[in-house]
């Protein structure tokens, strides 16, 4: 932990090779976020390039009180890959608030088939929208309200848009495996 | 409540072990690239605070000058108020039949060698004559004791200047004297109608009677008449430092082709400079100077083109990967660039696709910058100083830089792409070596014996092109602003 403090001091004053050495430690999970928000590889790559310039631009303003780097950098990056979409192409959501009914479903054995590039590219494959709301609600852990607020769009449809990411990646999981591997 | 899909993605899309599979790598050049960003930036923000620092020691350095100023006219109105009595206790008896003339009153101090040759301006019989002044030749005697004949080294820097179309009457304070007066002769009461102080300099058109009262040979005495070509120069040399803002255009004799649906260019640029004067006589000066200019440019331009019929150019996901040669107007000209395409979800590219580009190409140039020119000064009462100079300037670019971005459009619906951005990779070769003319027209305001602040603008022309190929014209033309301050030694 100090010598993530240590490179974290270096990184402030613009020490590249500590930026570095910073950026080696968390590079993949940095990578996974942008994975998640991007299309492909090639465009989490750019998001990932545009987190970085923010992460130690920002450096200055991140308080060691207040939480630790990694959480603090996840938010860059999210915000940063938000950013990116913003202006690559124009976000629309449904308004849509069509409830669905979910079912309880059992994935227990879908991991071994599929594995993580697998869901991560299932992901990847939602609209830009739905994949959007998906990886804030359920990976990154924001709640309705907030998402509602960073995206300034209503919770209804951020609700909604997360039942839809939801039931298209169930159907798209169930066409990968039939119905007698997810009952 | 969360349900088992979230569960399931949450639990092995946020697992630790396969950060360290070889799909979750990013490619080298993701850090490369940002880094170099970062550097940019880092730099930008030095250029940034180095402004801000030359804006805040001039700005420093105005109000210095300013306070100095104001203190030195505090004290001297203090001298000058103590002396006023005095003035009026030892008014020498004045010639009643002087009508309204101006005449100086010489103060205590001693003048010894009274003889002294002048010229004075004699405006006819009366002052309200309109018949035209003569120039006439009076050997004038001092009628005090102890009058010395005032020479260019027996005086102090700052003296009167009493001018007239063709002559520069001078009248000099001597070392150590605070000030001096000029009174109307009413016999009873005399008038201060003008105080001199200190370092001060003033233009006055001599008007005298034929019949001259007393004290105006007191005036005459201190009154040396030089033509103005022949005034002394007090001050030779000038530095001047200056920064301030720009706005350069260029003209673009493109092709046809290049600029299809239009061309539009905004550059703007920032410089910081020194300049040394040196002058011939009052009016004269010849300079040379040294100036570092950087210039931001952003240039937009749309195009249409089609993709090769071949098809080559576009990989199984339908993204594009594209060494595209672009026939951008100048001054980028035409260039090759590798641009990655990602086309948006709903829309499929087709071989033989018509295509509209709108390209945005950001350039930076560094330049030194070293004028050198003659210019024309005229100074009027002394505080006001208008400049105007005409320099050839020789360039030389430090560094330049390109980016170059893309949105594309396709078939007649124009869906909008993916903004690529990307490094110019290959561009024609620059002029490294730049000339071009300029003229100034600069106002500087006299804040101290030897210290002006001034503001300039300058509009220049370049007299070659930036980029070596002949058939893109990029003659650069523009506007300078300057502010800054100028020291004469």
């Amino acid at each position: 932990m100090n010598t993530e403090l240590k490179l974290i001091r270096k990184s402030r004053l613009g020490n590249r090779k500590s930026q570095e050495s910073l950026y080696l430690k968390y590079k993949t999970k940095w990578f996974m976020i942008c994975l998640r928000y991007a299309i492909d590889k090639s465009q989490a790559e750019d998001m990932l390039q545009d987190s970085l310039v923010n992460i130690f631009s920002k450096i200055k303003q991140y308080d060691s009180s207040r939480g630790n780097f990694s959480q603090w950098s996840y938010r860059i990056v999210v915000n940063s890959c938000l950013i990116c979409l913003r202006k690559w192409e124009k976000l629309t959501f449904d308004e849509n608030h069509q409830n669905f009914n979910e079912k309880i479903d059992n994935f227990t054995n879908v991991y071994d088939v599929l594995g993580a590039e697998e869901l991560i590219k299932l992901v990847q494959s939602l609209p830009t929208g739905y994949r959007l709301i998906f990886n804030m609600y359920v990976l990154e852990g924001y709640k309705h309200r907030e998402i509602a607020e960073l995206l300034d769009i209503n919770i209804g449809t951020s609700k909604s848009q997360l039942a839809k990411a939801k039931k298209i990646l169930r159907s798209k999981i169930e066409l990968l495996f039939q119905t007698d591997i997810i009952k | 409540m969360k349900d088992n899909l979230e569960s399931f993605f949450k639990k092995y899309l946020l697992k630790e072990d396969q950060l360290i599979e070889e799909w979750v790598e990013p490619s080298v050049d993701v850090w490369l690239n940002a880094s170099k960003i970062l550097d940019e930036k880092s730099k930008d923000k030095k250029i940034f605070w180095l402004w801000n620092l030359v804006g805040l020691l001039s700005l420093g350095l105005v109000v210095l000058v300013i306070y100095i100023n104001n203190i030195e006219s505090k004290n001297k109105s203090i001298i000058d108020s103590q002396k006023n009595k005095s003035i009026t206790k030892i008014s020498p008896p004045l010639n009643k039949n002087a009508t309204r003339s101006l005449i100086t009153y010489k103060t205590e101090q001693s003048i010894s060698n009274p003889v002294e040759t002048i010229k004075v301006l004699n405006s006819g019989k009366t002052p309200n004559s309109k018949t035209s002044m003569k120039e006439t030749k009076t050997q004038v005697r001092g009628i005090e004791n102890n009058l010395k004949t005032p020479t260019v080294n027996n005086f102090h820097k700052s003296y009167l200047t009493l001018s007239s179309k063709k002559y520069n009457f001078r009248s000099y304070t001597e070392k150590n004297e605070r000030s001096k007066r000029i009174i109307y002769p009413d016999v009873n009461n005399p008038t201060i109608i003008e105080q001199l102080p200190l370092l001060k300099m003033h233009k006055y058109k001599l008007v005298v009677n034929e019949v001259l009262p007393d004290p105006i040979k007191d005036l005459l005495s201190i009154i040396n008449v030089v033509p103005k070509s022949k005034a002394p120069n007090p001050h030779k040399h000038e530095i001047s430092f200056f920064y301030g803002p720009s706005l350069t255009s260029t003209p673009m004799k493109a092709s046809k082709e290049m600029a299809l649906n239009g061309y539009k260019k905004l550059q703007v640029s920032a410089n910081l400079g020194l300049k040394y004067k040196y002058f011939f006589n009052n009016e004269y000066y010849m300079n040379l100077g040294m100036e570092y200019l950087t210039v931001k440019s952003w240039s937009f331009s749309r195009n249409e083109y089609y993709y090769d019929s071949n098809g080559e150019y576009i990989d199984l996901n339908g993204n594009l990967i594209n060494i595209i040669t672009v026939p951008l107007p100048s001054p980028i000209g035409e260039m090759s660039t590798q641009i990655t395409i990602r086309q948006s979800s709903n829309n499929t590219i087709k071989e033989g696709d018509l295509f509209i580009a709108d390209m945005e190409s950001h350039q930076k140039y560094q330049f030194v910058n070293i004028p050198i020119g003659l210019g024309i000064q005229k100074i009027i009462h002394n505080k006001h100083n208008f400049k105007l100079g005409v320099d050839l300037n020789i360039s030389y670019m430090l560094n330049q830089e390109n980016e170059f971005e893309a949105s594309f459009s396709y078939n007649d619906n124009k869906s909008k792409m993916n903004l690529v951005k990307s490094d110019i990779i290959n561009l024609q070769e620059l002029n490294k070596k730049l000339f071009s003319i300029s003229g100034e027209l600069g106002y500087y305001y006299k804040l101290k014996d030897n210290i002006f602040i001034g503001l300039s603008t300058s509009y220049f022309r370049s007299l070659n092109n930036l980029y070596s190929q002949e058939n893109i014209k990029t003659k650069m033309h523009g506007i300078k602003f300057n502010v800054g301050f100028s020291i004469k030694i």
